[in-house]
């Protein structure tokens, strides 16, 4: 299985399109580590899914 | 002594006003990570029909593992992953005809590298082509 992911900022405006109670203002001024624990999570969970669907 | 005022106001007009900007950006996005889909699968068939001639079939499935290979951007169960595209062998669930794919698949995955090497490139090369803003100009 391979994987590729938007750059960043498009995946932050794809975010804040899914999320409509965030502003892009909001996403600028939140804590970099917690930016990064949600880009992290975003990343992990496509990768996660297709492997539990290929049972490894 | 005259009072006067004065009023202004700014008419929005053109493309980036008729609809939902982001909409339009996220419908591109989305277009982009499915080609980017494609080309990957397009890519890795190619590289796992290359050698065919030489191998068996996988015995249980009496198939090839290149027929099994998808490109996706959603779940199986059809679940958007909104900003990944990925290329993978289907599975076939947990019997041994599963077992026998997915094995097949390691290996050739091992001696190729079609997956991890020339669809990931075809998928990377995909992406720097994205038009974010078509529909908006």
């Amino acid at each position: 299985m391979t994987h590729v992911e938007i750059p960043d900022e498009l995946a932050d405006a794809v975010f804040l399109e899914d999320h409509p109670g965030w502003s892009w203002d909001e996403l600028q001024r939140a804590p970099a580590d917690v930016v990064e624990l949600m880009r992290r999570v975003r990343r992990a969970r496509a990768r996660t899914v297709a492997l539990r669907e290929a049972g490894l | 002594m005259t009072r006067s005022s004065l009023s202004s106001g700014v008419e929005l007009r053109g493309p980036l006003f008729r609809g939902d900007p982001g909409k339009v950006v996220r419908r591109n996005v989305e277009a982009a990570l499915e080609r980017a889909a494609a080309a990957g699968a397009r890519a890795a068939r190619a590289e796992l029909s290359a050698g065919e001639a030489r191998r068996l079939p996988v015995s249980r499935i009496g198939g090839r593992v290149a027929d099994h290979v998808q490109g996706r951007t959603r779940s199986l169960a059809g679940r958007s992953w909104s900003s990944t595209a990925i290329v993978s062998v289907v599975p076939l669930g947990a019997g041994a005809d599963g077992v026998a794919l997915m094995a097949a698949a390691s290996l050739l995955e091992r001696r190729t590298h079609a997956l991890e090497g020339r669809a990931a490139a075809a998928m990377r090369a995909e992406l720097l082509r994205v038009d974010t803003t078509r529909g908006l100009e």
